[in-house]
């Protein structure tokens, strides 16, 4: 199984990059993958700092793509747009899935291993491991910070929502990982939503006390 | 690995109940598991129904208690959904027992209103082994056919679990606690979520899933 480690990146990660870029490395030794990064950071410079993290972890197979995206533009839009290039990147070679692990997940070197076991034992679409809200580490999340899908699913929907175009698709940007899961199951595909199995999986947060919570962690409120 | 397909049964559920046996005995000539069926209808008179059903399809390797236990009472939706979810709780407190006193490895949840295909316990266990998982559960759609649906209805529990865990919440004694039978449920799967157990929850590997309704 050929995989492609995708990553959308951006300056204010800074406070984990090193630290993640070291586990990205370690993994690689375990697991082999390739590595495409697409930094949404206002300008190039921060591109620069990220290769010299990647040189100073031996990480030399890799590929980092800039998207120079409008400022006042959203993370969860500016997340989507950085997708929908690796999604393309996904399609356009022999991909067979899209390992999409957060730049602010620190995991054991197995996990991909691991979940590359579990898409196998079901013939899933989706494996998504819970990764914990940053902010409340005691709460799941299940956004894609910790996922495997497979190619077959990319090739047909995409991270860019035209909204009004399907009377279930959710009206903002905020839901879109969510909407690809919609999607994957209305097709027929099956998905399995693991935790514990990864472990320990570390959210690294950089906020202070009183700062406000992610908005993952007012979904359920939300929705 | 040594499996218990462990499912309380209620006379409000016959609609269903012939077609549900006729499912297990196909899904066993798949994958051996022995059964337990917990009635907790009023009296011993379904077990009798029960019984013949089961003679009808083949099944004889399998084990029936009765739970006699105060219904009837409830009188608005929330106090008869109550009077269901304990007595599903307690019939689920003696198939614990059951695994705990046997040598059994698993339990397989399976609600007696869910059709499905007799593949479906060999893929469950298939996902469990490639994760080392304790619980895996599978969606088996609400009964409005719409929206997911995460209870026991299609489950497989791990023996570790319930060695730790029994399905009677014990009111006051956890902060967390609910203080109904209503969620009792849910929260053991989030005391679960909390100790930290490998669970994983599934959509799409079992299809089709029916799960029967008499409206």
């Amino acid at each position: 199984m050929k995989i492609l480690i995708g990553t959308p990146i951006h300056i204010c990660k800074d406070y984990s990059m090193e630290r993640w870029l070291q586990n990205v490395a370690k993994l690689q030794l375990q697991t082999p993958a390739d590595l495409f990064l697409v930094d949404n950071s206002p300008g190039l410079n921060y591109m620069e700092k990220v290769k010299g993290y990647c040189a100073k972890y031996g990480i030399t197979n890799y590929k980092l793509e800039h998207l120079e995206l409008p400022p006042e533009q959203k993370v969860d839009e500016r997340v989507a747009r950085s997708r929908e290039i690796i999604r393309k990147e996904i399609i356009s070679k022999d991909y067979d899935a899209w390992f999409t692990w957060e730049c602010d997940q620190i995991i054991p070197t197995n996990s991909l291993d691991e979940l590359i076991k579990m898409m196998n034992a079901g013939n899933f679409m989706m494996v998504n491991h819970n990764n914990w809200i940053r902010q409340l580490p005691d709460r799941v999340n299940t956004d894609f910070g910790i996922s495997l899908i497979k190619r077959e699913c990319l090739e047909k929907y995409s991270f860019l929502l035209e909204f009004g175009t399907d009377p279930d698709m959710p009206h903002n940007w905020k839901f879109g990982e969510a909407w690809l899961k919609v999607q994957i199951l209305r097709d027929g595909g099956s998905i399995v939503e693991v935790q514990g199995v990864l472990n320990p999986v570390y959210h690294l947060d950089n906020s202070r006390p009183g700062d406000p919570l992610p908005a993952e962690a007012y979904w359920d409120e939300d929705e | 690995m040594k499996i218990l397909i462990g499912t309380p049964i209620h006379i409000s559920k016959d609609y269903c109940m012939e077609r549900w046996l006729e499912n297990v005995a196909k899904l066993r000539q798949q994958t051996p598991a022995d059964l337990l069926l917990v009635d907790n209808s009023p009296g011993l008179d379904y077990m009798e129904k029960v019984k013949k059903y089961c003679e009808k399809y083949g099944i004889t390797n399998y084990r029936i208690e009765h739970l006699e236990i105060p219904q009837g009472k409830g009188i608005s939706k929330e106090e008869i959904d109550e009077e269901i979810h304990e007595r599903v709780a307690k019939s689920r407190e003696i198939i614990r027992q059951k695994i705990l006193s046997s040598n059994y490895d698993v339990l397989f949840s399976w609600a007696c209103d869910q059709i499905i295909s007799k593949n479906a316990l060999d893929k469950l266990i298939n996902v469990m082994n490639s994760g080392d998982l304790w619980v895996v559960i599978h969606n088996s759609w609400a009964e409005n056919d719409i929206d997911f649906n995460f209870d026991f209805g299609i489950a497989l529990i791990k023996r570790n679990i319930l060695e730790k865990y029994g399905f009677l919440p014990r009111f006051g004694t956890d902060p967390d606690v609910p203080n109904n039978w209503y969620c009792a449920e849910r929260w053991y799967e989030e005391r679960l979520k909390k100790d930290g157990c490998k669970y994983a929850e599934i959509c799409g590997l079992i299809n089709p899933i029916y799960h029967l309704h008499n409206r």
